[in-house]
């Protein structure tokens, strides 16, 4: 018992880090622990479960906070790194795989039938995720990205009975096997003119060969893979109907922790094996960026449901987080990470609130919405602060991402992506306004699918998403020197 | 250490705020005393800064982004505590007035809350030190003034109202965040003071003019959404739909002056920019000319003083435009006092004709309610220019200005003069004259001490305004004339009795519209014309939009249904494949083009 | 003449290869399908073999053509999928595919170059079963134990959707 306790919470103490005192060691651990006790546990019933699950899930999180920051070290022979990034990103997948697995809780309060792998899966999800943030080299990052895709898979169709979902998650399976298919193929055209698979090593021998255009092959298939995850247009097809049709919480999920681990992956790669093929890469992102900031913010724009709206919302977000990857300086990368934290907390927020309101899966649609503000505001003042933190009004935390992320990206001199980033911002402000205008102006119609009341618990889930969404927008010089902290070991 | 006071003013609004919302909103009393109190200490706090000249306070570290560190600091100069002081002193009184106009709202505590956080935000706007944190808190007081103006959102109208004011003020604020970045970008500060030096050194002058007029538009573009300018003025009319003290004090007096107010803080920025003066001078005159010929022929009271509100604030926008910021103030200062005055009055004959606020309904009001009607009347003069009323001198300054620079923008601002003596003279004779021409008309009384007693102090206001030279005095800026041609001064006291005998003439004892212009009554179609246009935009993005949805998302909701039924057995792999197939073949194509485009390189 | 012979074969299995795949998408019935799959399969263990990486070469052909193919088999039959019912001549679509397939092809052959040769990188200390496994246990220690999580997580998944029908059918029957 000793040993655990100094395991979780005492890692900043004298004992060097071994590699089964890793985090993602301890999560596959609790998911295993937790397929054991569903077998041997005598009556089905879920809730004790999902309270295992959910209180795991919170001791992981805090204890994250004793983890070892300043420290830069790798284990697994260099296929697995240690540093202030990986924590920042760790930190984030816990917090969504928190606020979901309590979603999941609360859809299946109300009636949605599920079952107890719905609250173990996430934990594989977040280990898998956990490697992706750690990631040192391309076999290991294929593999943890292929776990976190199976994961996702079954969860999209987890409501078996429910047509959206398995339809939802047969359209996710096609079209990332087929993505999967370019970004192994450019692993291996990488593998073959680098020699290794290693990322510093890679680096090495890509910095002198540069000019091939098998590199460049390459590099624009593994990044094919990264925009799939990150439903960057045009890899965003599914992005959509696979939120439309998957399991409310399993939506935030992909819009929140997959997207976060396809940035930290890029991350990965941009710092390590692609440093030398900058200005190839940049022009990739570029071009992903700037269709992604079009087609999700005009996309959403004639959307009549919620959870649409929200795909394609995700699809613009990723626009921004690669506007501002693909300015490359320092600052930028910063910005990209306060960013995701700000898209994170109000991203959670949103879609707490449509589980917690709507009854059924599959549809969500805008007028199920109306009169919200009538029979419950404060629900409906919540979803408004995250709908606005997303439109990027001030003073929530999503105007500082996007002003972080316009002013280093003007600096680096690319005017015209700002005007453009810009405009489209201007643009998702009728989609999102459209949302606080049903809940708050409209009539509700007859037959309305408020649901009934929302627990304590789950209402203190989304006050303190809200109160962190407006937190992290009223001190964002302060969120930016800790995340500067972390990430830059200082 | 005095200078720390300033930061109450910023304090105490918020502090209102937060706790009406969060703890206060169920004791609607308190919230509302809790608000009339934060409103007039800040007032208090301001008069004391206009007398003691007290400094600026310490800055404050704020946030740093890519090597730039912002400081979070107060400008404390003679503009600001001018500013200040019609912010906070209207504001002061609009509290006042409110806690009678909404006393019957069951939504009290919310408005009071809404209130204050206006307050805070417009404060923030006055005294910000540069121009991030000017933007962050013009973006709040969008926000808080998105709530007024749908304080009643029960009623469409009022929410169609809100949504269109906060949509059309992001399309200004927009330029304006482009003209922030071009200012950064070129001169590496935002900071006002060291802009400003930027500006004495030269090194203002050595920037390409086409970027730095790129900059000046940018923010003035900022400055044409707030102060509801042509062609974004279409907001402000529609924002009517608020309550009336909020018409007020956001929409007459403060808010709408924010653009005015920005113009004259940047105006060592404006005024090296010869092509973006003459523009900022065009549209002003434009604006004025525009709302005031609209004005003439509107039927609801607040609309009428929307439109001459309008017409004013291009008035002001003309003279940055000429040069002359200090002008510009000085109307902006005398403006809010009859502006609030005349609001507050509509406000007053809206509450006691029980919410009637078409003018061929009332008539015949005088009688019933003389403080209402006298201090009215005071207000009207002074909006018209009737000599030796606070508006006559600032009218003049910028007439005088005009007369000097630019003949045809003279002319073009005499004749508002005359118009808008006209529709005043025609709004006043018809609601308060006469017999009375609807039910709640005939039951109308006078309204509560709490909603006259500030009519009375900006009456009188309205009256002394024009010799406060300390006021005048405090703005430290040039430009106010010297001179006093007789052709301007002559001209404007020609043109006010002029349109006044014909206001009078034409509408005394009138129960109709006597003059009928449909193109005046119907604004210019200018609604109209951007309906169309967004209507054409939306169903051109509608049209792309669908297209997809037919080819390339495929109507699975559709199509799929309808196979459903068709297809037995095979329903669930056919719709599936069709899409499945064209996603993937869409993806692959993403990725085929994406090769071709890398490698071409 | 060696060379010429290792790329006679390889060129032998490559053609088979796509052969079988496109027939493997065309074909009509499940079963032929299945049985194209169970083609390439053993056409891509043997280029593995002229590449002298037998054991994985072996492992191809064993697992995949003997093991999995055959489970797939037996499910069709199982199922007893008929074959597919005669679908619409979807001419456009087909040959947009078609075009875009060639596109690609087309794109990557440019890349790569057809026919120029590159230096292959070192083969890491040959391929016999000894040291495959110390590689995996060594260098690629992570991913391996990795990929046992994901086989796990992909056993649970199959019952979860699966199992979920039989709950309902049996409720069904119980009502």
């Amino acid at each position: 018992m000793n040993t655990v306790a100094t395991t979780l919470f005492l890692q900043k103490s004298q004992e060097p880090m071994q590699w089964w005192n890793l985090p993602e060691v301890w999560w596959i651990f609790v998911g295993i622990l937790l397929l054991l006790l569903e077998m041997l546990r005598p009556r089905r019933n879920s809730a004790s479960i999902a309270k295992a699950s959910i209180f795991a899930f919170a001791v992981m999180l805090i204890a994250s906070l004793g983890w070892p920051t300043g420290l830069e070290t790798t284990f697994f022979g260099g296929a697995y790194q240690w540093d202030g990034l990986a924590i920042f990103f760790k930190r984030i997948f816990l917090i969504a795989g928190l606020a979901t697995t309590w979603m999941m809780r609360k859809c299946e309060a109300q009636g949605i039938q599920g079952r107890d792998e719905f609250y173990i899966l996430p934990w594989f999800a977040v280990a898998a995720m956990g490697f992706v943030s750690s990631v040192g080299d391309f076999v290991t990052g294929f593999v943890s990205i292929e776990l976190l895709t199976v994961c996702s898979y079954i969860m999209v169709a987890f409501y078996r009975s429910d047509r959206f979902s398995l339809e939802a998650g047969a359209k996710y399976l096609v079209i990332g096997a087929l993505s999967t298919a370019f970004l192994v193929f450019g692993i291996t055209i990488l593998f073959g003119t680098g020699g290794s698979l290693r990322f510093d090593q890679l680096a090495n021998s890509l910095a002198s060969g540069h000019q091939d255009p098998a590199v460049t092959m390459g590099v624009v298939l593994v990044l094919v893979g990264v925009g799939f995850k990150l439903a960057a247009a045009p890899f965003h097809w599914w992005a959509p109907d696979v939120y439309h049709g998957a399991p409310t919480p399993v939506s935030a999920f992909l819009a929140v922790a997959s997207k976060a681990a396809a940035v930290v992956f890029l991350l990965r790669l941009l710092i390590g094996p692609f440093a030398p093929l900058w200005t190839q890469c940049q022009q990739v992102l570029l071009a992903l960026a700037g269709a992604s900031l079009l087609v999700g913010n005009l996309g959403a724009l004639s959307q009549r449901d919620v959870k649409r709206v929200m795909g394609y919302s995700s699809v613009s977000h990723a626009g921004f987080i690669l506007l501002g990857i693909s300015a490359g300086s320092q600052p930028a990368m910063l910005s990209v990470c306060y960013y995701l934290l700000a898209y994170t907390l109000a991203t959670l927020l949103v879609f707490g609130v449509i589980c917690g309101m709507i009854d059924k899966t599959g549809g969500s649609l805008m007028r199920q919405f109306n009169g919200l503000a009538q029979s419950r505001p404060g629900v409906a003042w919540l979803m408004t602060i995250g709908m606005l933190s997303l439109a990027g009004i001030p003073p929530l935390s999503g105007f500082f991402g996007k002003w972080f992320i316009f002013a280093s990206v003007w600096q680096e001199g690319m005017y015209v992506m700002v005007f453009l980033a810009g405009f489209t911002a201007v643009a998702s402000l009728f989609y999102y306004l459209a949302i606080v205008r049903h809940m708050f102006f409209e009539k509700p119609a007859d037959g309305r699918a408020i649901s009934s009341g929302l627990s304590f618990g789950y209402q203190l889930l989304l006050v303190v998403l809200a109160v962190a969404t407006v937190a992290v927008g009223l001190v964002p010089g302060a969120v930016q020197r800790a995340i500067y902290a972390l990430i830059f070991n200082l | 250490m005095p200078e720390k006071y300033w930061w109450l003013i910023l304090v105490l609004p918020l502090l209102s705020a937060a706790s009406v919302a969060l703890v206060l909103r169920p004791f609607r009393a308190v919230s509302m005393g809790v608000s009339l109190l934060s409103a007039w200490v800040s007032f208090a706090v301001a008069l004391w800064g206009f007398w003691s000249q007290a400094g600026s306070p310490e800055s404050v570290r704020w946030m740093s982004v890519g090597g730039l560190s912002f400081q979070f600091g107060l400008v404390t100069d003679g503009l600001a505590k001018v500013m200040l002081l019609v912010v906070t002193g209207v504001g002061a009184l609009i509290h006042l007035f409110s806690t009678g106009y909404m006393s019957e709202d069951p939504g009290k505590s919310r408005f009071f809350g809404c209130l204050s956080l206006f307050m805070f935000s417009m404060s923030g706007v006055v005294l910000s030190d540069n121009l991030a944190m000017t933007f962050v808190f013009w973006e709040l007081v969008g926000v808080s003034s998105y709530l007024l103006i749908g304080f009643w959102f029960e009623k469409p109208s009022a929410s169609a109202a809100a949504n269109k004011a906060f949509i059309v003020n992001r399309i200004g604020d927009f330029g304006f965040m482009i003209g922030i970045l071009t200012v950064w970008s070129l001169l590496g500060s935002l900071n006002y003071t060291q802009l400003q030096s930027f500006a004495n050194d030269g090194r203002v002058a050595a920037v390409p003019a086409g970027l730095l007029t790129v900059a000046v538009l940018g923010l003035f573009c900022g400055a044409v959404g707030k102060s509801a300018q042509v062609p974004l003025h279409v907001w402000l009319p529609d924002a009517m739909e608020g309550p009336t003290p909020v018409s007020a004090l956001i929409h007459a007096a403060t808010m709408v002056a924010a653009g005015i107010y920005f113009l004259c803080r940047v105006f060592f920025l404006v005024e090296l920019s010869p092509v973006a003066l003459s523009v900022i001078a065009g549209i002003g005159g434009l604006t004025a000319i525009f709302a005031a010929l609209i004005a003439t022929q509107q039927d609801d009271i607040k609309r009428v003083l929307a439109y001459s509100t309008l017409s004013q604030l291009g008035y002001m926008v003309l003279a940055v435009g000429l040069g002359s910021p200090a002008a510009g103030m000085f109307h902006l200062t005398t403006h809010a006092f009859f502006k609030a005055l005349l609001f507050l009055g509509a406000g007053s004959l809206i509450h006691a004709a029980h919410h009637e606020q078409n003018i061929w309904k009332m008539g015949g009001l005088g009688k019933k309610m003389p403080v209402t009607f006298v201090t009215f009347a005071i207000g009207t003069l002074a909006l018209c220019g009737c000599p030796f009323l606070s508006g006559f001198y600032s009218k003049d300054a910028i007439l005088i200005v005009a007369y000097e620079t630019n003949r045809t923008l003279f002319w073009v601002a005499l004749g508002t003069a005359l118009l808008t003596s006209f529709y005043m003279t025609r709004l006043f004779v018809v609601s308060f004259l006469g017999e009375p021409r609807g039910d709640g008309a005939a039951h109308a009384h006078e309204s509560p001490w709490a909603m006259t007693l500030p009519l009375v102090v900006l009456a009188l206001l309205s009256i002394v305004g024009g010799y406060g030279s300390a006021i005048t005095g405090a703005l430290g800026l040039q430009g106010l004339p010297h001179t006093h041609p007789m052709a301007a001064v002559g001209g404007s006291v020609a043109v006010f009795v002029l349109g006044s005998l014909a206001g009078f003439l034409v509408y005394r004892g009138a129960k109709e519209e006597k003059i009928t212009f449909k193109i005046l009554k119907s604004k210019f179609y200018v609604d109209e014309i951007y309906e169309v246009c967004v209507v054409r935009a939306s169903d051109a993005i509608a049209a792309v939009v669908g297209w997809m949805d037919t080819w390339i998302i495929g109507g699975v909701m559709v199509r799929g249904v309808a196979l459903c039924a068709s297809v037995t057995g095979q329903v669930f792999r056919i719709m599936q494949a069709g899409n499945v197939q064209v996603y993937a073949f869409w993806f692959a194509l993403g990725v085929a083009v994406m090769l071709y485009w890398m490698m071409g390189r | 003449m060696e060379s010429f012979v290792s790329s006679l074969v390889f060129w032998v299995f490559a053609t088979g290869l796509v052969a079988f795949s496109v027939l493997t998408v065309a074909g009509r019935s499940p079963v032929s399908s299945a049985m194209s799959l169970v083609a390439t399969m053993i056409f891509v263990g043997g280029i593995l073999i002229t590449l002298q990486a037998y054991f994985l070469g072996m492992m191809q052909v064993m697992v995949y053509a003997g093991a999995v193919m055959v489970l797939f088999l037996f499910i069709i039959m199982l199922l007893n999928l008929d074959q597919e019912s005669v679908r619409k001549k979807a001419w456009v679509k087909a040959l947009s595919g078609v075009a875009l397939c060639g596109g690609l092809f087309w794109i990557l052959l440019g890349g790569l170059g057809l026919g120029q040769s590159r230096p292959l990188p070192p083969v890491p200390q040959g391929s016999d079963i000894r040291d495959l496994g110390r590689l995996l246990f060594t260098e690629y220690l992570l991913p391996f134990e990795l990929t046992a999580v994901l086989l796990l997580v992909a056993i649970v998944g199959v019952i979860l959707l699966c199992h979920q029908v039989r709950d309902r059918a049996a409720k069904k029957g119980g009502a």
